[in-house]
């Protein structure tokens, strides 16, 4: 009977052991502040002791990071970039750089839950600009106005990225380089160029569509940045905006009326697939691939993500087009957007984080990043690096600067494109819904439940 | 608290492992209950009372959602619990090889929900789906996916074909309990097949089938695994159950204070759900005793 109870208390005393240990608080990387004079009792001769003060350096720390790209992956330029960056950053300042992979589209998503529950934050994250605002608001991000004003590259800066990232006299991320869609169009198709207005493509469309052919693909389907390429730049032709001021949703306009009625007439009339609005990004890009379709919205990125545009573009037979314009437009637009750098609200290496972000400004380092992007770099010097004399940045950055529009910001951006793409995808698929009391609805939901 | 066996010494010993149950339960519960009374603006969280609630009781979006999750869920019940009751009248019937035939409709149980998602998703891709081209023709070739009404179905379809062996497990168990003499007794009196089922079979399986309701309704309206990894909710709002609306406005708006007040509203509704189920099955065990 004894030994049954001493195995009993045995194996409660083992049970709740496990339990504590599980339960010990993870251990918290610091920086530790080692002051730089210390006063040191040195033994020279026996009987006599000296006092010599020795000077030890400060250490430099860590610097932990979230960024898009497998380090591992030695067939992407990106990743190898980037590997090369954090080794020539570490052995340059002899800070020890932490670094996580976290997918492009589940970072916000990460960083934002983490600010929220209290979780681990990394020192630095890449993001795209459209996620910033979205995170400022769940209170993820530290403001980094000052140390960027006071960076050796901030003069250098190009007026794009500051359109992008500097909001009210505050930023709280740096962009790398400015992406922008672009328009390619097949010269089979518009051997005298791409059409670039309601006209125009309505025009191209009697002859092509009796042919099973389309004008145009895009996507257009139930994603933000889908409304941010695709139906922002038609309501920016016609002066409007899809955002008041205040960042309130501005649906309820009639340049949408306008807009969404052009595009209901390209789907009747088969001047675009309906892989447009059901499909998804990959899917609505295919008729563009088989060539079926005489033009495609893509962006200055698209070199890597629609197969065999580079080969076509340096063969001449895609070039970028002007994008359309509705019906009384002075002209089109394309968005603009960045990829940027930003610090986190727990950040506790600040300094490491702004001393990576002074780095990774050399010109010589953004230059070969932005351009394994195929982005326009975010400094003028890097800009002036001979690896964008290739032809298709002169033609995006002609792009960018003539039609090229800032992405409107709201505190609740995402929440609203979504919404709104939700909306224009039922609208498209019911041709009978009244559009502009579809969107009062909405624009009317929307207030009433963010901005009151 | 001493038992007769050990004292409190089994108590100690369960001890750990209900902590552990507790914290991974009751505290987020609790959690989600605060969070649905604060909003995050500007960085900053605020106590905003039932303000959340409000704003989901006046959001026509939520009386959309939660449309779609009434009838998804009264559809997924309905076929789930009438399929797999056929199922497991057949197995019940001393079919040779039953034990082939159980393992095979139990492959998409086991199966994880979002791969099995995926693959009803390319199944029914626009061009290259095998399912749609099949189907095309009878659809004037419209790739059903992409209809507000056929993306319903292909999520309801997909739902009830993984839940089928689940509850078509409980039913069985439930067959196996009548007794065969009651059978053997009708047919003796010349009861034919269709009478077997409906004055002895059926009113006995009452309480099983009760119970095999409740249960997969628990799980439809909790559904969002299968539903996020074929549609997304899509098209437009047209396959949104509350489930989704509720991980769309935490995971991709950020907007927790809001996804959980409808966590919280998705909590009252099992809890509801929960009871009916729990007195269900103090009924069918009284029954069986």
């Amino acid at each position: 009977m004894s030994q049954v109870k001493f195995l009993r208390w045995f194996v409660l005393v083992v049970l709740l052991s496990l339990l504590i240990a599980a339960c010990q608080p993870q251990t918290v990387i610091q920086t530790v502040e080692v002051p730089k004079e210390v006063v040191k009792t040195v033994e020279v001769e026996k009987q006599v002791t000296k006092e010599v003060q020795v000077e030890v350096p400060a250490q430099p720390g860590n610097l932990r990071m979230w960024g898009f790209y497998d380090l591992t992956d030695t067939g992407d330029s990106r990743a190898v970039q980037m590997k090369q960056m954090i080794d020539a950053f570490q052995s340059t300042t002899g800070i020890k750089v932490e670094y996580e992979q976290v997918a492009w589209d589940q970072m916000a998503t990460k960083v934002a839950v983490a600010a929220q529950a209290g979780g681990d934050l990394p020192d630095l994250i890449m993001v795209g600009a459209e996620y910033m605002q979205g995170l400022v608001n769940a209170g993820a991000l530290l403001e980094i106005s000052e140390p960027i004003k006071n960076s050796f590259f901030y003069a250098d800066i190009n007026p794009f990225e500051k359109q992008l990232n500097e909001k009210g006299g505050k930023r709280y991320g740096v962009g790398t380089f400015i992406s922008g869609g672009q328009w390619y169009y097949d010269t089979e198709f518009f051997p005298n160029g791409m059409p670039s207005t309601e006209e125009g493509w309505l025009e191209a469309c009697k002859t092509l569509a009796p042919q099973g052919k389309y004008v145009a693909t895009f996507f257009a389907g139930r994603h933000p940045a889908a409304m941010a390429q695709g139906l922002a730049p038609l309501i920016w032709s016609l002066d409007s905006t899809l955002f008041t001021e205040k960042g309130e949703p501005n649906f309820a306009t009639d340049a949408m009326v306008k807009a969404l009625t052009f595009w209901r007439k390209l789907l009747a009339d088969k001047c675009i697939p309906e892989i447009s609005f059901t499909g998804d990004w990959s899917a609505a890009e295919g008729p563009f691939i088989e060539k079926t379709a005489g033009a495609v919205r893509g962006g200055t990125w698209s070199y890597i993500f629609i197969p065999g545009l580079q080969e076509r573009y340096e063969g001449g037979t895609v070039k970028i087009g002007n994008p359309p314009a509705l019906s009384g437009a002075k002209q089109g637009f394309v968005f603009m957007n960045a990829d940027n750098w930003a610090i986190t609200a727990r950040a506790e290496n600040v300094d490491n984080a702004v001393k990576f972000i002074n780095f990774f400004f050399t010109p010589s380092i953004l230059a070969p990043w932005a351009s394994s992007n195929f982005g326009v770099p975010a400094t003028v010097s890097a800009l002036n690096n001979p690896m964008f004399a290739d032809q298709f940045y002169k033609d995006s950055l002609d792009n960018l600067t003539r039609n090229g529009h800032p992405s409107e910001t709201s505190p609740y951006y995402n929440e609203s494109m979504d919404a709104l793409s939700a909306k224009v995808q039922e609208l498209m698929l019911n041709p009978n819904m009244d559009i502009m009391s579809e969107m009062t609805k909405l624009q009317n939901e929307l207030i009433n439940q963010y901005f009151k | 608290m001493k038992n007769r066996s050990g004292g409190i010494y089994p108590y100690l010993l369960v001890l750990p492992a209900l902590l552990l149950i507790l914290a991974v339960t009751l505290y987020p519960s609790i959690y989600s209950i605060y969070l649905s009374l604060t909003r995050i603006r500007g960085g900053v969280s605020e106590f905003v009372g039932l303000d959340n609630f409000n704003r989901i009781l006046s959001s026509p979006s939520f009386y959309e959602s939660l449309q779609v999750t009434l009838i998804f869920t009264f559809f997924y019940v309905l076929l789930t619990v009438t399929v797999a009751y056929g199922i497991a009248l057949m197995l019940n019937s001393g079919l040779k090889l039953t034990g082939v035939y159980m393992t095979i409709i139990f492959l998409p149980w086991i199966l994880s929900e979002i791969t099995t998602g995926v693959v009803w998703r390319w199944m029914f891709y626009p061009k290259e789906g095998i399912i749609q081209n099949l189907i095309a023709p009878l659809f004037n070739n419209v790739a059903l996916i992409t209809r507000p009404a056929g993306a319903l179905t292909i999520v309801i379809a997909a739902t009830v074909w993984r839940s089928i062996s689940f509850a078509m497990l409980l039913l069985l168990a439930g067959l196996q309990t009548i007794p065969h003499e009651i059978n053997e007794a009708a047919e003796i009196d010349g009861a034919d097949g269709l009478s077997l089922f409906r004055y002895i079979t059926w009113p006995l399986m009452l309480p099983t089938t009760v119970v095999t309701a409740v249960f997969i309704l628990i799980q439809g309206i909790n559904g969002v695994g299968m539903i996020l990894s074929i549609t997304e909710g899509g098209p437009g709002r047209a396959t949104e159950v509350l489930g989704i609306m509720m991980y769309r406005q935490a995971m991709q708006y950020f907007n927790f204070g809001f996804a959980a007040a409808i966590s919280v509203i998705l909590l009252i509704i099992n809890l509801i759900l929960a009871a009916f189920y729990l007195r269900a099955l103090r009924r069918e065990s009284v029954l069986a005793a």
